[in-house]
């Protein structure tokens, strides 16, 4: 149970922290849940035993820190395109081309 | 699979300008040259939406020495913040004609993560005479013919804009044919009646349309594929729901400009 759990705990943990890299906002708040969550059960196993209780307490920071990044992240960054002067370029030149093909056409 | 997921987009976009048990005649053109929607793309990853592209659909006037034509332009771009994983700059667009909506030209160009789709249209009759680009393989030029009334996906959507949807009842199908990526592809719209939805316009009655398309492994279902166009003489299409094997998204108009009515 207490393996399980540790394992489970870490690899939440580590999904917590890859996931603040990508731009997918809230949803770090999964793996993070699930981390604190093992991290509320290591913590109280540790205690009943006796043991020492930083293992717990660095996978619960790891986690609430990844989602404190992506929620933020997601709050901050807004949903705006790149000015994008080669597809702009790009567009300028299929029109011209069109309109050739079009003049062909007639 | 975020190509499939922009490229279903337009395609359901498209084959929402369905026509059901409608005449084959234009009724009042719903969009005029300088209308501009814009719309965000949204993918469904466990319940919460993550917005990824935005798509802008684009109508102008282009001259020629003897005509002009409408350009009916369609872009996907990918918000800045996806740029650094996976970048996409999709450009679709027709030449029709202003009068009938009859397409003269469709072209496709397509740069997706560094991926390359080139691809040309030109309509003579009932063939195509067609140029392809993938990658570096080089162009490859091929004549095809294709059934009457058959028409590329852009072309197809503002063709549908103007047919009157208000005709059709409910549970009303109609399968019709669209030609992409060189193939006829036969889809299937069903009238599932009108929906009252939130859109930027306010709470707006909509003509709400399931999607399907045949042989086509994304967008088989039945009615997991829904477009809702505004049940006015905009005909807007303002939410498109869709369902694929891997999951769902939608695509949200947010911005609108220089509508007709």
């Amino acid at each position: 149970m207490k393996l399980l759990t540790s394992i489970i705990a870490i690899l939440g943990a580590i999904i917590t922290i890859a996931s603040t890299i990508f731009p997918i906002g809230n949803l770090t708040i999964f793996p993070a849940l699930i981390t604190i969550l093992c991290g509320i059960i290591l913590l109280k196993l540790h205690k009943k035993e006796g043991n020492n209780i930083l293992f717990p307490k660095v996978i619960i920071g790891l986690a609430v820190a990844g989602a404190l990044i992506s929620s933020c992240r997601s709050l901050l960054t807004a949903d705006k395109i790149a000015e994008d002067q080669k597809f702009e370029q790009r567009q300028e030149k299929s029109n011209k081309e069109a309109v050739e093909d079009l003049e062909g056409l007639e | 699979m975020i190509i499939k997921l922009i490229q279903n987009y337009i395609l359901a976009l498209v084959l929402t300008a369905s026509s059901f048990s409608f005449s084959q005649e234009l009724s009042s053109k719903s969009f005029k040259s300088g209308e501009h929607l814009s719309y965000q793309a949204s993918y469904n990853m466990s319940g919460v939406l993550t917005t990824f592209a935005e798509v802008n659909m684009k109508v102008a006037t282009v001259k020629t020495s003897k005509n002009s034509y409408l350009h009916l332009k369609c872009t996907a771009n990918t918000y800045k913040k996806w740029d650094g994983f996976f970048k996409i700059r999709d450009l679709y667009e027709a030449y029709v004609s202003p009068y009938s909506l009859k397409p003269y030209i469709y072209k496709r160009d397509n740069n997706e993560n560094g991926t390359i789709r080139k691809e040309k249209y030109i309509y003579k009759g009932n063939n195509i005479q067609s140029t392809y680009v993938r990658g570096k393989s080089g162009t490859i030029k091929a004549n095809f013919t294709i059934p009457s009334n058959t028409r590329d996906i852009v072309s197809t959507l503002y063709y549908i804009r103007n047919l009157p949807i208000d005709k059709a009842n409910t549970g009303d199908r109609k399968d019709f044919n669209i030609v992409f990526d060189r193939k006829i592809k036969t889809a299937t719209l069903t009238f599932m009646g009108t929906e009252t939805i939130s859109t930027i316009f306010g709470n707006k009655k909509c003509y709400k349309i399931g999607v399907s398309v045949k042989k086509d492994k994304l967008l088989k279902g039945k009615a997991s594929n829904i477009v809702y166009i505004t049940a006015d003489k905009n005909k807007v299409p303002v939410l498109i729901k869709f369902s694929i094997p891997v999951g769902n998204g939608q695509l949200k108009l947010t911005k609108s400009q220089n509508l007709k009515y």
